[in-house]
């Protein structure tokens, strides 16, 4: 009887599930994995965690998913660069790994708005070692490809991550810094309303807290730089770049 | 019996479960007929119900007949959105949803721009970029100010004259110091061309016009601060190259990003200068040679260190023409000046150290002048400051000493300067120790901005007991327009020249009324002030400074900054100035009185191709007392000049002068990168007048110009 009473709860816990997810790919939360596979890596102070992940994606032999493959091998490779460059200081290594990605994406046929929004946040990324006049130079790529995402797509949240972002950065004498804040709100708002996915992206909510923080920051308006950090802590108390801010503005 | 009751129970339970939830199973295609992997599927009224289509694209969706009223919605990225309502949906076959590719444009996202928030001053922010791709500044942040509606220039150097004052009454400060001088070869006529400072080391620097901060002190006109980089745009070495100058920067950033250490040097030359530019006749010779040091470190969160060295020997050799002498003046200046900034605390509450040195040795020789200069000067203050969300405090105490010392031959007679003419021996050391205090505050109110300031010494000495105060209201209509009011009294002491070998203590009224206009396509700005400075320049005789000169300056300034397309900018700008001087009972035009100073500039930037820069200045000629006839006087082999009726009666020609700058960046190999630029000065090499010369009877007349048309060009080289 005892067995009869555990084949039964098993069997109507079988039927009570309700399967959403019709697919068995590698690429299933791949974001999540990359990014706890880098966490993994700072950890560790080893390149493995991350490389086994990068394997896992390029694993994903459906010609179907040959486009998702490519556009998280890109965002393995900035997290790997990520590592290189403040883990190990390998500031060369960090560079080359760069401009991997950003060739990578930029040899998929028929990009998307979330190629170009990922392009345009690796080239923000790698101007961080380009110096001077330079910037103008590779900043205006970034610019391009930021533009060029929130044309495909009105809706993607991280077009307008990486517009604001960019506008943030942007030379006053070209018209910049004005839009950032707008941006940057919008993006919050459109994280906000999107549907979880968890093969497409979903990154830079934490970062949109964090950009449009030093929006305010920059502009002196300390009270309004504070509501946006208590907002971005509720929905993510651990976040590394919202707790430094938040010892920079004393709270 | 229990248990069969129990799985009875469960089943029932299953049962009644799946009579409320449907399945719902279909394929998301393409226009091409192939399966969309990875597209999203949800109920546009319950997200929480969703799915994610598989590698052929297929789905399945549990809907609850609760939610038969509702639409599925398939979303996928570069794909236009589809809904279907559940209610046409035949829930026994699987269904099929086609997407088709979108083709979005742009024009339907519209940002506004920011709100002029919080500057309760009139401030105008140049970053780096500004300076560099600024059509007149020749890369030089001091440079840069002069396109700006505030600035009042009119001597093409570097010296900031700002709303009609005088650059002796304006203060350049960096990291908090105030720095003497800011000016290469600023000798006896002012040549300096270009500020001791390196735009490379620059983050940005803000331009107050009128009613500056009191936070800083000895400003009795405009402010310029000045805040240095924090890191280093790139590790190793740089070279420059240019026609006049050669130059190294080597730079790291520490491990742990935490700092850096700059050190660069830069040693100038005329030779070729001087060859490419054969219309610069009044110069023979020039020579620099400096040296910079600079440290930044952060070492925690609320602590950091910035520290700027900077050495420098210059020389030059002009040929100068004053009343009817016409001959060389030669000039070299040994310096060397540190500023140090010491910060704890947070952007809420924080403490402030900053320290400055300045020494200096000068030489200047010209006819019968000879004067050797030796100067020190320190400068430290301690500043503490508050940042609530609805008010800001800051107070602060500060201490100059400074010692100026004069060991100088100067002429006899203002009028007779050339090597034969009588002169006089004047040894003159003036030592100061300046004790200052002040109190700032601002607060917001909805949506206005208050602020006040007060600022206050500690005489020593014979010192005169002064009482600096500002006040200014701001108030946001909304995200675009803005009006300012602005009014104060304000203090500082002249630094000595060769025209007033004394510490005066000089007076400013201000009061001025600001409107400004921002969008995402344009700024605008439209502005009225009037000063009254009294202890002035006196123009009767530029030899003598008398106790109480009073210059009143009413003035207008209007300006418009526009973007075109993406890559271009157009500014214009236009100051109007009625500057009138009472001295004793004269009451006369001063010499930059201007109906008007109008001043286009255009910038171009493309990526790949190029930068380009245009600026157009024009305003009629400056005024002057021209010397009208001349006597004799017996022993003496100059004549005394007799100068025409009305002072500044006589006027020098309009003056316009177009000039471009144009920078071009070409890859090298993986990061490194070489920059070319070039600046023509005065592209249409047009004669302005700045002096005139006399023959030795003053019979006739000529005039000196500013500079005529001149070519420079350079690379930076990132190694």
């Amino acid at each position: 009887m005892k067995n009869l009473q555990s084949v039964t709860i098993i069997v109507v816990l079988c039927f009570a599930m309700v399967v959403k997810i019709n697919s068995q790919t590698s690429l299933l939360g791949i974001e999540t994995k990359v990014e706890e596979g880098m966490m993994s890596s700072f950890e560790c102070k080893s390149i493995i965690s991350l490389d086994t992940i990068m394997a896992l994606i390029e694993g994903v032999e459906n010609s179907n998913q040959t486009h998702w493959r490519e556009y998280w091998k890109a965002y393995g490779l900035y997290h790997k660069a990520i590592y290189y460059a403040y883990s190990e200081n390998e500031i060369e290594k960090a560079k080359d790994i760069t401009s991997s990605a950003i060739e990578l994406l930029e040899s998929i046929k028929n990009k998307n708005s979330e190629d170009y929004a990922l392009l345009a946040y690796i080239q923000s990324f790698s101007l961080q070692w380009v110096s001077g006049f330079s910037i103008i130079g590779a900043s205006g790529k970034a610019e391009d490809w930021a533009e060029k995402s929130l044309q495909l797509d009105p809706t993607n949240p991280r077009a307008y991550y990486v517009s604001g972002s960019y506008d943030y950065h942007k030379p006053s004498f070209v018209g910049g810094g004005k839009k950032a804040g707008e941006l940057l709100h919008k993006a919050i708002d459109l994280y906000k309303n999107s549907i979880p996915n968890p093969i497409l992206p979903s990154w830079g909510m934490d970062g949109s807290f964090a950009k449009l923080i030093q929006v305010y920051m920059r502009d002196e308006d300390i009270e309004k730089a504070k509501q946006v950090l208590a907002h971005g802590l509720a929905v993510y108390p651990n976040d590394r770049d919202l707790l430094k801010l938040k010892e920079k503005l004393g709270t | 019996m229990k248990t069969i009751i129990n799985i009875c129970l469960l089943l029932l339970v299953n049962l009644q479960i799946f009579c409320q939830v449907t399945e719902i199973k279909g394929t998301v295609l393409d226009d091409q007929g192939n399966g969309l992997f990875a597209a999203t599927v949800f109920l546009k009224n319950h997200k929480i119900i969703y799915s994610i289509t598989g590698e052929e694209g297929g789905f399945v969706l549990s809907v609850n007949e609760s939610q038969s009223s509702d639409t599925i919605e398939v979303r996928y990225v570069g794909y236009d959105t589809q809904t279907l309502a559940l209610s046409s949906i035949n829930f026994d076959s699987p269904i099929e949803i086609t997407l088709g590719q979108n083709n979005n444009t742009m024009s339907e996202i519209v940002i506004s721009a920011k709100a002029p928030v919080a500057e309760d001053f009139s401030v105008k922010k140049l970053d780096q970029m500004d300076i560099y791709f600024n059509p007149i500044a020749k890369g030089d942040p001091l440079n840069a100010i002069q396109i700006l509606p505030a600035s009042t220039n009119t001597d093409e150097s570097a010296s900031p004259s700002l709303r009609g004052s005088a650059p002796n009454r304006s203060i350049v400060v960096v990291e908090g110091v105030p720095v003497r001088n800011p000016v290469r070869y600023n000798q006896l006529d002012g040549v300096g061309s270009f500020s001791i400072f390196n735009t490379d080391q620059l983050k940005n620097q803000w331009v107050y016009a009128s009613n500056p901060p009191l936070i800083y002190g000895n400003s009795s006109a405009g402010l310029i601060e000045i805040n240095l980089i924090e890191s280093a745009q790139n590790n190793g070495l740089d070279l420059s190259i240019g026609l006049a100058q050669l130059g190294a920067k080597w730079s790291q950033n520490f491990k742990d990003n935490t700092g850096y250490i700059s050190v660069y040097g830069n040693k100038g030359i005329s030779v070729l200068y001087k060859a490419l530019n054969p219309s610069i006749t009044n110069l023979n010779d020039f020579g620099t040679t400096d040296l910079g040091f600079r440290f930044f470190k952060r070492f925690n969160e609320k602590l950091s260190l910035s520290l700027f060295n900077f050495g420098s020997l210059e020389n030059y050799d002009v040929s100068l023409n004053l009343f009817t002498h016409k001959g060389d003046a030669t000039a070299n200046q040994k310096r060397n000046f540190t500023v140090m900034k010491l910060k704890y605390g947070t952007n809420v509450q924080n403490i402030t150290l900053n320290f400055g040195s300045d020494f200096s040795n000068s030489h200047f020789s010209y006819g019968n002048i000879d004067t050797e200069s030796n100067r020190k000067e320190s400068y430290t203050a301690l500043n503490y400051r508050y940042n609530h969300s609805n008010f800001v405090i800051q107070t602060g105490i500060n201490h100059i000493y400074s010692n100026d010392d004069f060991v100088e031959q100067i002429p006899q007679y203002y009028f007779a300067v050339s090597p034969n003419s009588p002169s006089l021996q004047s040894d003159t050391t003036l030592v100061q120790h300046d004790i200052q205090t002040y109190l700032y505050a601002k607060f917001y109110f909805y949506n206005f901005v208050f602020s006040g300031g007060l600022r206050t010494n500690v005489p020593s000495g014979s010192q005169e007991f002064f009482f600096s105060y500002q006040s200014s209201t701001r108030y946001n209509f909304d995200n675009h327009h803005s009006l300012l009011l602005s009014s104060g009294v304000y203090h500082n002491y002249n630094y000595p020249t060769h025209r007033a070998r004394s510490l005066d203590l000089l007076k400013s009224n201000h009061l001025s009324l600001e409107y400004q206009y921002n969008s995402a396509e344009l700024d605008g700005t439209f502005a009225i002030f009037s000063k009254k400075e009294e202890c002035a320049e006196s123009m009767i005789n530029p030899f003598i400074s008398p106790d109480a000169v009073v210059r009143n300056i009413k003035g207008a300034e209007f300006s418009v900054s526009k973007k075109i397309g993406k890559r271009m900018i157009l500014d214009l700008a236009n100051t109007v100035l009625d500057i009138d001087i009472e001295e004793d009972e004269f009451e006369y035009e001063a010499a930059n009185d201007m109906n008007y100073f109008l001043k286009i500039g255009l910038t171009f930037y493309h990526n790949d191709l190029f930068s380009f820069g245009l600026s157009y200045v024009s305003r009629p000629g400056l005024k002057y007392t021209s010397i009208s006839d001349s006597r004799n006087i017996d022993g003496l082999d100059a004549r005394v000049p007799i100068f025409e009726e009305g002072i500044n009666g006589s006027i020098y020609n309009h003056y316009h002068n177009v000039s471009m700058t144009f920078n071009k960046l070409i890859k090298l190999k993986k990061d490194k990168n070489l920059i070319l630029y070039l600046v023509i000065n005065n592209i249409l090499n047009r004669s302005n007048q700045q002096n005139a010369v006399y023959s030795t009877s003053y019979e006739t007349k000529t005039f000196d110009d500013y500079s005529k048309r001149f070519i420079y060009f350079g690379t930076l080289i990132n190694l």
